[in-house]
């Protein structure tokens, strides 16, 4: 079953709706605003590095802000334990029970802020819940709802006293994006309204979680050619092999490309998936995920222009297959 | 790329002509270029007979490196090029080789343009086929000039715009060795060539190799001793390798070096020329044609000195003929193409002397084409209109001392000749042994019989001579009671001649039994038709003679006049029976036969091909305006040719559209419809975008306000379901006007050129890339572990 045109047109609607509201708290960063909502309705997770100050913060919180859910928080360090973040068993006395207590991870919209100062243990509490939804505290699992997205932030100038995330949590996130800096008009324009302290604290939920599941199941059902399918293969392919590249596109990866071509696609109203989308999305898919050789670290050989040097030696399909 | 052209356009005059200035790299690139290609151009020093060939290569080599740069700086493309290229070639070609067609000596005239065409086609095989030293002042000296064109310009061209260092040295080898295979078989200046092309090509892959090279700080004293080091044993190492491999090289043994005129032979077959001798009947007294006519006037030969009208040495039991290269007994040559002089050195002393062309001598098809000379030819000039085109055709054969002209004398012509006269042998000969014909065999009855006693060679053969003079009578066959003697020297001719009760003939039969029964003693002999200069030198049929020459022990050829082989031609035969029936036909005087190569049955009944292949009748009656001949000569070849390129890449075009619009799904039809648009806008200049989706190229193209074109493709290509029919032909039907729409607006010039560029058809080839799926990766490990992979691609 295909998307119809009306049901795309709707969704292109609500999901400029989506990033209008977001940029009432994050200013003049449309593009990045749109790859984390995308991450969002593509049902995955989002990691966001960049330097202190550039509003990693801001947006994750406005995007909890804009979903009416529930939305949490975890700073973590280096003394977090894995039951801080899942919750804890505990013994009841009164009806004689163990009763869990949920961590902050049972929330619509969670925010791992600097995820890489805390342990590699409690890093790694975060696999389960982020791949399958649901924790299991001494045998027993507990799900944490529909819809469910990390947003995780993380500092690359800072080294001291960090645990740089496996490779295996990496691919787990669905993108990886930056903020940057503002440009001189909007840093003008926020410096104007320095009285404001927290700009998420304006944005009202304007979506239900229900909507926003809706709109998920909505994009599955996008058409993807096999052209285009065959395209991500293709650069897949061309990743592993790249001499630079000790590792290359996982087949997470790959399949993280379908699920966010199809929600970019709908998200402008189109119904079926064109290259151009592969194209837009390719950087923030597969830039985590290819594993550079120290070779090309060490002449500087950045991972931007690898991707781009593969998006330029592919081919981009212009018909059908076969 | 607005910004880029606005950029462009808004530079000064004075700006663009400094931008026009070459670099650094482009004058020492444009050095190398140049000495390495004079070098090579002395390769040509024994061809020609003077250096100016020289000065016409090098003019090439700098006239083909200013264009290249000219290109390069203004990023022409390589058909832009090519163009210049082709317009230099007829602008300065005719001032270079076709000063005499060009206007004032300089200006390029429609004869020079064609000449320089036939030139650039057919120049390089008559080159190879034109006996050394070529003359410079000659046509062919466009050779080493259009030689030096493209050399300059394909060198200079690759040295500026292909990176790795070597590629450049590869056309200038090329050239070497171009020049090495048009030259001769002795080498002319190895020495300078060879080490100047490796000298000079050494240093300048030096110098093209250091520009990419980062000198490093840390390179020491060290480092440069073992660059030295290493640099010295690789020396020893070649020159080891090139001392002793130097033998074993091909052509390292050899005296005369593989050249291709070697395996070219001349094209020219003096065969094709009737036999004079056959006609000699017209010459006689009896016949009342030529007898009284004058034929030639000859000022600076002494009385009674002999001129050779033609000489034929091979008998096909037909006629006498000209002998064919390829059949060459004496180890002659052939008939090769020469210039003004010949090198006769040690063939004696020389006269000067001039031959003017009569009327009748002129009219005559089987004598016209050969040249009336005495002995052997030093020098010959021709004098008058018709000087160029003799000189162009001039064919010598040096083994038979005869020459001929190919487009055949003219009444009035005069030809300065110097050379040597014919040697008349004495009482004895020192003859040398051979035989040019073994078709004399049915005469070696008479030869056995007829030089009984003798066992000398050269006393057989005076025997013989006698034994002719003394028995045999002279008829022309033309008085009365006599027209059972016929003209012709045929086998049966000769047989009737040799077997009547008394000897009955002419010259012709004379000097041809003569000949062949000479052969068929072991004497290479010949038939030399001509005449004995008269006191006031003007020659007329009464003049004419055939006699034999033999072959002497000195190599050159001796007369043996026909006054000692014949009787005197008072002397008349005894008186036999009429035979009427012979008598009739006897009257009739038959044409000149011509011997015919194997095969050619196509004229048998064909008298005289040589006038017949030189007439220009049109066998439907149709003759074409003399304008419209002319214009086809001049732009004929041109024109047909960009007709013919015009044609086969519009004709391209439209199948391939047509195959877009017509063949495969409905999605490859629209695929197809949005592949033309791109197509049309990179003939046009647009730049290509190989890796770039058709979302990315309709917003690239959006000037020419195709961008909707490029969503309507994707939606119906990528989205779900097959569209119909119906969409693709309006789809189609938009392409094609908006193909229109792009090439208004353009100058006419702008949309010729697109029309015709092949550069869409360049973008569509396929790419490495694009086998994505069958390129296969091969994993190797070094010794230190490390991986390593390598890409192969298969079909």
């Amino acid at each position: 079953m295909t998307v119809s045109s009306e049901q795309a047109q709707w969704f292109a609607g609500t999901f400029d709706q989506l990033v209008r509201n977001v940029e009432v708290a994050v200013r003049g960063k449309e593009h990045t605003v749109r790859l984390v909502i995308t991450c969002l309705l593509s049902e995955g997770h989002m990691l966001l590095e960049d330097n202190p100050g550039t509003g990693k913060t801001q947006l994750a919180r406005a995007l909890a802000n804009t979903v009416q859910g529930t939305h949490s928080r975890i700073q973590f360090t280096p003394d977090l334990l894995p039951s801080d973040v899942t919750g804890v068993t505990v013994y009841d006395q009164a009806r004689q029970t163990f009763q869990f207590h949920q961590g902050p991870i049972f929330a619509t919209i969670v925010l791992a802020d600097e995820i890489n100062r805390a342990s590699p243990k409690t890093q790694s509490a975060l696999l389960e819940v982020m791949e399958e939804g649901r924790v299991t505290v001494d045998g027993q699992p507990h799900s944490v709802g529909r819809p469910f997205m990390v947003i995780a932030t993380q500092n690359p100038i800072e080294q001291a006293g960090t645990y740089r995330l496996p490779e295996a949590q990496l691919d787990r996130f669905l993108m990886k994006t930056n903020l940057g800096y503002p440009d001189h008009e909007v840093t003008v324009e926020l410096l104007l309204q320095s009285a404001t302290r927290d700009r998420s604290a304006n944005v009202t939920p304007v979506i239900s979680a229900n909507a926003v599941a809706q709109m998920s199941t909505m994009a599955n059902d996008v058409h993807v050619d096999p052209a285009v399918l065959a395209y991500i293969s293709h650069l897949a392919q061309e990743s592993r092999r790249h001499t630079h590249v000790r590792l290359g596109l996982s087949m997470r990866g790959c399949l993280a490309m379908v699920r966010c071509a199809k929600t970019w696609a709908i998200s402008q109203g189109r119904t079926y998936v064109l290259p151009d989308d592969i194209k837009a999305l390719a950087l923030p898919i597969m830039a985590h995920r290819l594993i550079l050789e120290p070779e090309a670290l060490f002449t500087g050989v950045s991972v931007e222009r690898i991707v781009d040097d593969l998006l330029a030696e592919v081919v981009a399909p212009t018909e059908r297959v076969g | 790329m607005t910004t880029a052209a606005t950029t462009v356009a808004g530079l000064s005059a004075i700006d663009r002509v400094k931008a026009l200035a070459p670099s650094r790299p482009d004058l020492i690139d444009a050095a190398f270029v140049a000495g390495i290609g004079s070098l090579a151009m002395l390769a040509f020093w024994k061809t020609f007979d003077s250096p100016l060939y020289l000065v016409a290569g090098v003019i090439g080599i700098v006239l083909g490196i200013l264009i290249a740069h000219l290109a390069n700086v203004l990023r022409q493309p390589a058909i832009v090029l090519a163009g210049l290229t082709v317009v230099a070639y007829f602008l300065l070609g005719g001032a270079i080789a076709l000063r005499e067609d060009s206007l004032g000596g300089i200006l390029p005239t429609p004869a020079a343009v064609t000449g320089l065409s036939q030139l650039a086609v057919g120049g390089w095989k008559d080159l190879v086929t034109t006996l050394p030293p070529v003359n410079t002042t000659g046509p062919l000296v466009a050779i080493p000039y259009l030689l030096g064109l493209l050399s300059g310009t394909i060198t200079f061209t690759v040295a500026r715009r292909v990176r790795p260092a070597w590629v450049p040295l590869l056309p200038l080898g090329l050239l070497t060795a171009s020049v090495i295979l048009l030259g001769t078989r002795s080498a002319g200046a190895p020495i300078p060539v060879g080490l100047g092309f490796a000298g000079l090509g050494v240093c300048w892959l030096v110098v093209r190799t250091r520009r990419r090279v980062v000198q490093l700080a840390s390179a020491n004293r060290n480092g440069r001793l073992a660059r030295v080091g290493t640099g010295a044993a690789l020396m020893a190492l070649a020159a080891g390798v090139a001392v002793t491999g130097a033998g074993a090289m091909p052509g390292a043994g050899a005296k005369e070096r593989f050249v291709l005129r070697t395996i070219i032979e001349p094209p020219f077959d003096p065969a094709v020329y009737a036999s004079p001798v056959a006609g000699f009947r017209r010459f006689t007294e009896g016949a009342k044609t030529l007898w009284d006519q004058p034929l030639l006037t000859v000022t600076g030969l002494p009385e009674g000195s002999r001129l050779r009208f033609a000489t034929l040495d091979d008998y096909n039991g037909t006629v006498w003929s000209a002998q064919r290269p390829t059949s060459g007994a004496t180890g002659t040559g052939g008939y090769q193409r020469v210039g003004s002089l010949i090198d006769q050195s040690g063939k004696g002393d020389s006269v000067t002397y001039a031959v003017t062309v009569e009327p009748a001598y002129a009219a005559l098809s089987g004598l016209s084409p050969w040249l009336p000379a005495s002995g052997a030819v030093s020098r010959v000039d021709f004098v008058g209109d018709t000087k160029s085109g003799h000189l162009d055709g001039f064919r010598y054969d040096l083994a038979a001392s005869q020459g001929i002209v190919p487009d055949r004398l003219r009444a009035g012509d005069k030809i300065d000749i110097t050379g040597t006269r014919v040697a008349v042998g004495g009482e004895t000969l020192q003859l040398t042994s051979g035989s040019l014909t073994a078709a004399g065999e049915f005469l070696a009855p008479q030869a056995t019989k007829w030089s009984a006693g003798q066992t000398d060679r050269s006393a057989q053969l005076l025997a013989v001579a006698k034994h002719l003079q003394t028995t045999g009578a002279y008829s022309d066959g033309t008085a009365a009671g006599e027209a059972r003697y016929l003209p012709g020297h045929s086998m049966g001719r000769l047989t009737a001649f040799v077997n009547a009760k008394q000897l009955v003939g002419n010259d012709e039969q004379y000097a041809s039994t003569f000949a062949l029964i000479a052969n068929q003693l072991g004497i290479p002999a010949r038939v030399v038709m001509g005449a004995v200069v008269p006191a006031d030198g003007k020659i007329k049929g009464e003049h004419v003679h055939v006699w034999v020459e033999v072959l002497a022990a000195s190599g050159s050829w001796l007369a043996i006049p026909e006054t000692r082989f014949m009787p005197d031609r008072t002397k008349k035969p005894d008186q036999v029976e009429d035979d009427p029936i012979q008598e009739r036909q006897a009257a009739i005087v038959p044409p000149p036969q011509v011997s015919r190569p194997p095969g050619s049955s196509d004229v048998l009944f064909d008298t005289d091909a040589g006038a017949m292949r030189s007439g220009k009748t049109d066998e439907s009656g149709f003759v074409w305006p003399a304008w419209v001949m002319a214009v086809a000569r001049v732009a004929g070849i041109p024109l047909a040719a960009v007709l013919a390129f015009a044609v086969l890449v519009l004709g391209a075009k439209m199948l391939r559209r047509r195959k877009r619009q017509r063949h495969g799904s409905a999605t490859t039809r629209l695929a197809g419809g949005w592949r033309e648009i791109v197509d049309r806008a990179i003939d046009f200049g647009a730049p290509v975008m190989p890796a770039a989706t058709r979302h990315e190229q309709g917003r690239a193209l959006a000037a020419f306000g195709v961008a909707s074109l490029a969503d309507q493709a994707d939606r119906g290509v990528f989205g779900p379901g097959e569209p119909d029919d119906t969409v693709v032909q309006a789809y189609w039907a938009e392409v094609k006007a908006a193909r229109k729409k792009m090439g208004k607006g353009r100058p006419l010039w702008r949309r010729v050129m697109g029309a015709l560029s092949l550069r869409s058809f360049a973008a569509n080839a396929p790419k490495v890339a694009e086998l994505g799926p069958t390129v296969t990766v091969k994993v190797t490990q070094n010794e230190a572990g490390r991986t390593a992979r390598t890409r192969v691609a298969s079909a």
